[in-house]
């Protein structure tokens, strides 16, 4: 069961999250997450009971997968996945699968991949590097 | 002896030696069933989605509901070992609480 959190702290989630937005934007990552992580940080614990972990997480790890912070994306998707309505999330197993591929787990990553692939088709990965549909194609019939 | 609704146990499947110093030969009866029954329970809890496409998601096509079924379905989802224990990832979010992670200090 999900829950919603409280609009005081869902206004100044919102506030953080579009200041990151901003950032990200500018391709200055690191002070987009900074701002992020303040808004993650407001998530009541458990966090992974909220539905505002699974979209803070998910704008986390994209600026961390395109900052180039490898590990900081696969903490945050990691744990996303265990966050209200991540798992069949099409752009959350594109990019974990990404972080697999390039941390070598290529069993897991192409089980990521697939999941990406199955929910949006190969349009989802028209604007990623073409190593990981190059991949995916070396092990599925698509 | 088995209750008719025991799964039959097959001890040429996952069952190995005692290691050297380990508890010796015969184990209860109760061990080998537990054992048996966790291998089976971790086993029905993973779906390759790799070959779950190549067999039958790929008649169906991309975006199909047959296929957002099969991706919805948690049993057919397993996280990750080095973040959840298996177990966890069996009832994903819903007995197991993982760390939270920190963003404070990015790691590369």
């Amino acid at each position: 069961m999900t829950k919603e959190l409280p609009s005081t702290i869902h206004e100044k989630i919102k506030s953080y999250s579009t200041k990151g937005d901003a950032l990200a934007a500018t391709g200055a990552y690191r002070e987009a997450i900074a701002e992020y992580n303040k808004a993650w940080q407001l998530v009541p614990n458990p966090q992974n009971e909220w539905n505002a972990a699974t979209w803070i997480l998910s704008a986390i790890a994209d600026a961390a997968f395109l900052g180039g912070y490898k590990t900081s994306a696969r903490e945050a998707l990691q744990y996303a996945m265990t966050c209200p309505g991540a798992v069949g999330n099409p752009f959350l197993h594109l990019r974990y699968g990404e972080v697999l591929f390039d941390a070598g787990e290529l069993d897991a990553a192409a089980d990521e991949l697939m999941r990406a692939y199955m929910a949006q088709g190969r349009e989802i990965f028209l604007s990623e590097d073409p190593r990981y549909i190059n991949f995916l194609e070396t092990r599925a019939k698509l | 002896m088995l209750n008719d609704t025991d799964d039959p146990v097959d001890f040429s499947k996952g069952w190995l030696p005692p290691a050297p110093g380990a508890k010796p030969y015969p184990l209860r009866l109760a061990d080998a069933l537990d054992a048996f029954k966790a291998a089976q329970y971790d086993m029905a809890h993973k779906t390759d989605a790799v070959t779950w496409w190549n067999q039958s998601g790929r008649f169906f096509g991309e975006k199909a509901p047959e296929v957002r079924q099969f991706m919805l379905d948690p049993n057919n989802y397993e996280l990750q070992p080095n973040s959840l224990n298996r177990a966890a990832g069996a009832s994903l979010r819903e007995t197991y609480l993982p760390p939270a992670p920190d963003f404070t200090d990015l790691k590369w």
